[in-house]
């Protein structure tokens, strides 16, 4: 009968295995449900940004509507209610659109796709606006 | 077709990646018949990876299941990182090119994710052996997301890290599922013995 080849045939996992897993499992989870759950500061700006470069930033006090030129086509940003969000894209999934309006600090709208991406920050986030 | 620079950065990677790979191939003790094996593994990865691309997203937009995974985990088992390494390569590189963006910054983001799951695999794999499939491949998947958002950071930047510990998350399943699957293959003589001619 010819040797078995231990190297090859994996085991099942074991305690300790199931044990890190199981911890890492928990571990992200819990980052997950902190960042649902915590209560978040209402956002002053938007700061859009186009492939890294940023290239708006919009007060949220103030109603407004832009479009974005991206290589296929262009990113429809609107500020309405104190919120913020992407009303239509060139991109295939659409996943941006489904995103709705954002209104809180650290909440984000992006397009990865078209490369736009619209971030929520506060007042004091803010370096120099202009008037 | 536009070549903006993540898509020349991604090319550079490539090549340098396809060097370095073969330089670790010591084909002087190749068997045709491995050889052979491992291009039906890397086919195999291919036509996963097309699959799954119609399939819908797993609970979260882009995030796929990574079932070319389970034929980079096989190779990774039966024949070694360094055969391993120059596969998980050559599926980035093939991959990119059937979905048409390969010298784009899609194509870098899967290239980046391919190579820091397999090498990460690879390091577990080797350093705590009693490590079964399930926890190498959840390795992966962990590094694969994290690869991927590494390069959506540099080019979206701090906009898209709200998404990464969702994307963890979802990875922690979806490489277990494709863990089970390659543990279940790997346990199966008849697929052992065609593997191992």
């Amino acid at each position: 009968m010819p040797a078995k080849d231990s190297s090859v045939k994996p085991s099942w996992p074991k305690p300790a295995e199931f044990a890190v897993l199981f911890g890492v499992f928990a571990a992200i989870l819990a980052v997950c449900l902190s960042l649902f759950f915590l209560p978040k500061q209402s956002a002053s700006y938007a700061e859009v940004v186009l492939k890294g470069n940023k290239l708006y930033t919009l007060s949220l006090a103030e109603e407004t509507s832009m479009e974005i030129p991206t290589d296929h086509g262009h990113v429809h940003v609107v500020v309405r209610g104190g919120g913020v969000a992407v009303t239509s894209s060139p991109c295939h999934s659409q996943f941006c659109v489904h995103q709705g309006f954002k209104y809180q600090v650290g909440e984000s709208v992006v397009c990865l796709p078209e490369g736009v991406a619209v971030y929520l920050v506060s007042y004091g986030e803010i370096g120099e606006i202009d008037a | 077709m536009k070549l903006d620079a993540y898509g020349i950065l991604g090319a550079a990677l490539l090549l340098v990646l396809l060097l370095l790979g073969f330089a670790l191939l010591d084909l002087s003790q190749s068997d045709a018949r491995k050889v052979a094996r491992q291009g039906v593994l890397l086919a195999l990865a291919l036509v996963l990876g097309l699959l799954e691309s119609f399939l819908p997203d797993v609970l979260l937009p882009g995030m796929r299941l990574g079932l070319a995974n389970i034929a980079l985990l096989l190779v990774l088992y039966v024949y070694g990182a360094r055969e391993g390494f120059v596969v998980a390569v050559l599926k980035a590189v093939l991959g990119s090119m059937l979905r048409g963006s390969m010298f784009s910054m899609g194509g870098l983001m899967a290239l980046t994710g391919t190579m820091a799951a397999f090498i990460g695999m690879a390091l577990l794999h080797a350093l705590w052996k009693k490590c079964s499939p399930i926890g190498v491949s959840v390795f992966g998947a962990l590094l694969h997301v994290s690869g991927q958002m590494l390069i959506a950071y540099l080019y979206l930047g701090v906009a898209v890290l709200g998404y990464w510990p969702w994307l963890l998350l979802v990875s922690v399943l979806t490489g277990s599922v494709t863990g089970l699957v390659a543990l279940l293959l790997l346990r199966n003589k008849a697929l052992m013995r065609y593997l191992r001619p």
